[in-house]
């Protein structure tokens, strides 16, 4: 397969990155799986792999990639925030300032990381690449919450950080499995596509 | 444990038919979406919302698509939706003082204005499944993305990407039903070699993050294949983007198009006008 990178297929891996991003909120409700992008694992703990599509396509494609799907979560998710009653916790992701706007930068952040570090080994960039974006998604989404709803950030973050640290390894996990996945499959050395 | 995920999606797919629906022009079809979609999100009034969802029930009725069919997906997304409205109910009774109680045990409480909120983002989260879904099950996607991009067009001025962000648009609904249905076969070739995705409760998160793998993985990997096969296929077509691209199709709006849009539009508003700073 070639490995050049033409504007047509950009677009055609945007498109389907964010196609990714419905599919991920299709509720399943398969035991801890409310969607295959939202896990219960606890009480009072779930997590979401709603911004790996961001991460992905910007290490595949590009920072604009990244950044186009980013933004396309975060309008998704100011969506989905608009249908929860008024005053309910999640309607604070109807303020674009903390749905769409901190969603932009995970594609970028994780593209740089993943360039900046080219001097080492892949799986080294790919898994802090895919901690950077998380990162990014998660510090950015609590700044911006502690800053329009004016509530102390530490406070905030440190009531989600077992989240944040299973959202880590799981974003890690799956970067490193897709894009070695793919690149295998364009070097060749492809195995069961199921 | 269902298998049958398209059946929890609709959007994407598209349902042949000759009703005044589906020989709308898609701009009219489009931008009559947006009007109600807009309203049903931010009306703050129950019975605007009840209006509206009738609105668009008569829609679908006149669309001639079974009301059971595209009621599927609620339906079966209801307990969670169920689920996380209870909590919002119990949230709100609590945080919200200066309503009618209706319950109090204690800890537990309900009040009128919650249940009203409740049954507002109940009906909202209906309209909005059908229709985000109508446009697409009732016109073809070519169609669908020259409106995009004719309704887009006036940005066009302003230096945005008009064409590129219309196909992003179309391709990426028309990649929904694709992946599901390929998220579907993966959940099946897991099942059948014993993978238990279903029975797994929370208090196994090492089995929970090995069964996420062998579903996310194939998925990506899988698109992304498509993907390269469809910009090979544009690529081998010829396609170079926007610039110079004339077009197959060409829409003309009738008069019928205009009266439409324009009735849609007086009609939500005047539904919001005359509900407006009311709860019910």
């Amino acid at each position: 397969m070639p490995n050049t990178s033409s504007t047509t297929r950009k677009l055609v891996i945007t498109a389907v990155l964010i196609a990714i991003s419905i599919v991920l909120s299709i509720p399943l409700n398969m035991g801890p799986f409310i969607s295959l992008g939202f896990i219960v694992i606890g009480p009072t703990i779930a997590i979401t792999i709603m911004h790996v599509p961001a991460i992905i396509g910007a290490i595949l494609e590009g920072p604009l990639v990244g950044l186009v799907v980013g933004g396309a979560f975060g309008l998704f998710s100011l969506f989905l925030a608009s249908q929860q009653p008024a005053g309910s916790p999640n309607a604070i992701f109807v303020d674009p300032i903390i749905s769409v706007v901190p969603r932009l930068f995970i594609g970028p952040v994780a593209w740089a990381i993943y360039v900046g570090l080219k001097a080492l080994g892949m799986q080294v960039r790919l898994i802090s690449s895919a901690i950077a974006g998380t990162l990014t998604n998660t510090l950015l989404v609590i700044g911006a919450i502690a800053l329009r709803l004016n509530v102390p950030f530490l406070a905030t973050l440190a009531s989600v950080s077992v989240n944040v640290a299973l959202e880590l390894i799981v974003a890690a996990i799956i970067v490193v499995a897709v894009v070695s996945a793919l690149r295998g499959a364009a070097s060749g050395r492809s195995g069961s596509s199921v | 444990m269902s298998l049958e995920l398209s059946r929890n999606i609709l959007i994407g797919q598209y349902i042949p038919g000759a009703t005044l629906i589906h020989r709308l022009d898609p701009r009219t079809k489009i931008l009559c979406t947006l009007f109600l979609l807009f309203a049903v999100s931010f009306t703050r009034s129950l019975t605007a919302a009840v209006i509206y969802l009738v609105t668009i029930l008569a829609l679908v009725g006149l669309s001639r698509i079974p009301i059971a069919f595209v009621l599927r997906p609620f339906i079966r997304g209801l307990p969670v939706i169920l689920f996380f409205l209870s909590f919002s109910i119990l949230y709100l009774s609590w945080f919200q003082p200066g309503s009618l109680i209706l319950i109090d045990w204690g800890f537990i409480r309900v009040t009128s204005e919650a249940l009203l909120q409740a049954a507002l983002s109940l009906v909202r989260l209906m309209s909005i499944l059908l229709l985000v879904s109508l446009p697409t099950l009732t016109t073809r996607i070519t169609e669908l993305t020259h409106g995009v991009e004719l309704l887009l067009q006036p940005g066009a001025r302003i230096g945005l990407p008009v064409h590129e962000l219309a196909l992003v648009i179309t391709i990426a609904l028309r990649f929904v039903p694709i992946l599901t249905e390929e998220l579907e076969r993966v959940i099946k070739a897991q099942a059948s070699r014993g993978g238990e995705i279903g029975e797994l409760s929370w208090k196994q998160p090492r089995q929970i993050a090995q069964s996420l793998l062998p579903l996310v993985v194939p998925l990506f990997v899988n698109a992304f294949r498509r993907a390269e096969e469809l910009a090979v296929a544009m690529e081998a077509r010829g396609y170079l983007g926007g610039r110079g691209r004339t077009k197959f199709i060409q829409l003309h709006g009738t008069w019928i198009d205009l009266i439409v849009t324009v009735a849609m539009l007086v009609f939500v508003a005047g539904v919001w006008y005359a509900t407006s700073g009311r709860w019910l």
